[in-house]
């Protein structure tokens, strides 16, 4: 395995097989290669933010917290 | 009869009012607009798709309407265009892409019933990025479309043809989508006000999608006060919709007339980690000046880094996009243009887990947000870009390396918004050295899109940026 497979799992070979195998079409080699250099670092800093997350945490939280948090508390509805 | 060529450079305000007391007609106004796009429209290239004879009409039926005492909305008779991707059943809409070129949809957008309702006739499709992926403006189906300011520069993307549109005096408003900065980008590089709403303000409802979890639709213009008299009346809860929000909407119009003091303003001195350049430091500073002469206490802030948030908001939208789009691409997969492809396709290649960490995620940096920075100040000043338009050509990477590069460089500001869900309105804040427009993002907690508005049109009472009209007539 080389440094930059270490780094994020990503690499062109695997990126045409896995296109291959779950999405059923080819893609060539320079596809490949485009999509790992862009998905490369996106994927390492996700990785990276992924240590923060709580075993329960679940997406629907996020509107909780948006409807929690909401600002103005009705000052600004009347002119 | 071609209409007064002045009428197309009044406000949307300005307009509805002169139609509504009768000092000009809705045709005489729609004549002038459709003067003005077929004049301007081999330079710039906004519309996909003009609809005159159809404006027409329904400007000849919005007179008639007045004539007999019929009750009269807040748009009656204002001819607005829009990105070429919401729905009106019968109408073709493209989302500029080829896939979708002859495409008629069978029922309507909320936004679009909206607008109608209120009165508004609209003039056609406007330009955008290729299935509104994209911060630049380019498109292969349709032709780049061009700023106004220097057609050599990109207009800003996705909403392209908005942004160009309004800033070129051809319509008075037009709405954009907004997944990553696409409605805040333009408005900023063409001189608009442009506004992301929270996450849910806005249905989403008969919209072409991008992400689902990060659409937002919303109105590009030229004023404050013309911004929120078109978010008024789009935003609010929609049964078709069942992710808009229930929350009540608030009379932003009236908001834009309330003075600034007494609020206070956050400013990050390293604006989240990300440096814009000069010119647009200094229209950030000029920005902040004017408020403290208005009575605003400044505050400082330090925003959490944006690297994350950039990088967490584009697992979302590329795995969104690429369910979506996962059926064309191995049918159609030549009818995409490279860029868009490569933008599109990197999703298919994310774990479902990577896709519901980066949702689940989104409470969390939402609250460290409000903690690090609402709770020290009612909005937070951000650039939307943080330089000038960049010339078409520079921005011409196609699917190289330099994509990613090039995407962060116009979304590095916008998109970590999109992913907190916040409001965001996007101001004209002057220009850089070479005339070209720059702007700052108002940012608020989540539902606070008044106050947005509030502080927006007190800076607009007091400067003159918005009034800059583009030298494109020459």
């Amino acid at each position: 395995m080389t440094d930059a497979k270490a780094d994020h799992g990503y690499d062109a070979d695997f990126i045409a097989t896995l296109i291959r195998r779950f999405h059923r079409y080819e893609v060539d080699g320079a596809d490949a290669a485009g999509l790992t250099g862009m998905l490369g670092p996106v994927d390492a800093l996700a990785e990276a933010a992924s240590g923060g997350i709580g075993f329960d945490d679940e997406p629907g939280d996020f509107l909780r917290v948006l409807h929690a948090e909401r600002g103005g508390s009705g000052r600004e509805q009347k002119p | 009869m071609s209409g007064d060529p002045r009428l197309t450079h009044l406000s949307l305000i300005e307009t509805a009012e002169g139609i509504a007391s009768g000092a000009f007609s809705s045709e005489e106004v729609t004549r002038a607009c459709i003067a003005r796009i077929e004049a301007l429209q081999p330079r710039l290239n906004c519309f996909i798709r003009l609809e005159a004879e159809d404006a027409l009409e329904a400007a000849r039926a919005a007179d008639r309407a007045r004539a007999n005492g019929m009750a009269l909305g807040p748009l009656h008779g204002v001819p607005l265009a829009h990105k070429d991707m919401f729905y009106r059943a019968g109408k073709p809409s493209t989302g500029g892409n080829a896939i979708q070129r002859d495409f008629v949809p069978g029922y309507t957008a909320t936004v679009m019933s909206r607008l109608a309702a209120a009165g508004a006739l609209c003039l056609g499709g406007l330009n955008m990025s290729e299935f509104a992926s994209g911060p630049v403006g380019q498109n292969l189906h349709f032709g780049d479309c061009r700023n106004p300011w220097n057609p050599a520069h990109a207009p800003g993307g996705s909403s392209s043809g908005s942004g160009s549109a309004v800033a070129a005096r051809l319509v008075h408003g037009a709405l954009g989508s907004d997944t990553g900065g696409s409605v805040r980008i333009p408005a900023a590089l063409c001189g608009l006000v442009g506004m992301k709403g929270t996450q849910g303000r806005v249905s989403r409802y008969g919209g072409m999608p991008l992400s689902f979890s990060l659409d937002c639709f919303g109105p590009l213009t030229r004023t404050a006060a013309d911004c929120a008299r078109l978010f008024r009346i789009i935003a609010g809860a929609d049964p078709m919709d069942p992710t808009a929000s229930l929350e009540p909407v608030g009379d932003y119009e009236a908001a834009t007339s309330r003075p600034a003091g007494g609020l206070r303003i956050g400013i990050d001195p390293c604006h989240g980690g990300i440096a814009p350049s000069a010119e647009a430091e200094d229209a950030i500073r000029a920005a902040l000046a004017v408020y403290r002469d208005l009575g605003v206490e400044i505050v400082e802030v330090t925003m959490p880094d944006q690297d994350e948030l950039n990088a967490l908001s584009n697992v979302i939208t590329r795995s969104e996009a690429a369910a979506l789009h996962r059926k064309w691409l191995r049918s159609r997969r030549d009818d995409y243009s490279p860029q868009v492809r490569r933008r599109i396709e990197i999703g298919l290649a994310v774990p479902a887990t990577r896709y519901i960490e980066a949702l689940s995620l989104r409470s969390h940096h939402l609250q460290r947000l409000i903690d690090a920075v609402f709770a020290k100040c009612d909005a937070l000043i951000l650039p939307t870009v943080g330089e000038g338009a960049p010339t078409l050509e520079e921005l011409d990477v196609g699917d190289s390396q330099a994509l990613p590069a090039m995407l962060m460089r116009l979304t590095g500001y916008t998109r970590p918004l999109n992913y907190y869900g916040v409001p965001a309105l996007s101001v004209p804040a002057g220009f850089s050295g070479a005339g070209l427009p720059l702007g700052f993002q108002i940012v608020g907690r989540p539902f606070d899109e008044a106050l947005l508005f509030r502080l927006a049109g007190a800076f607009q009472a007091v400067t003159e940026h918005h009034l800059q009209a583009p030298d494109i007539d020459g």
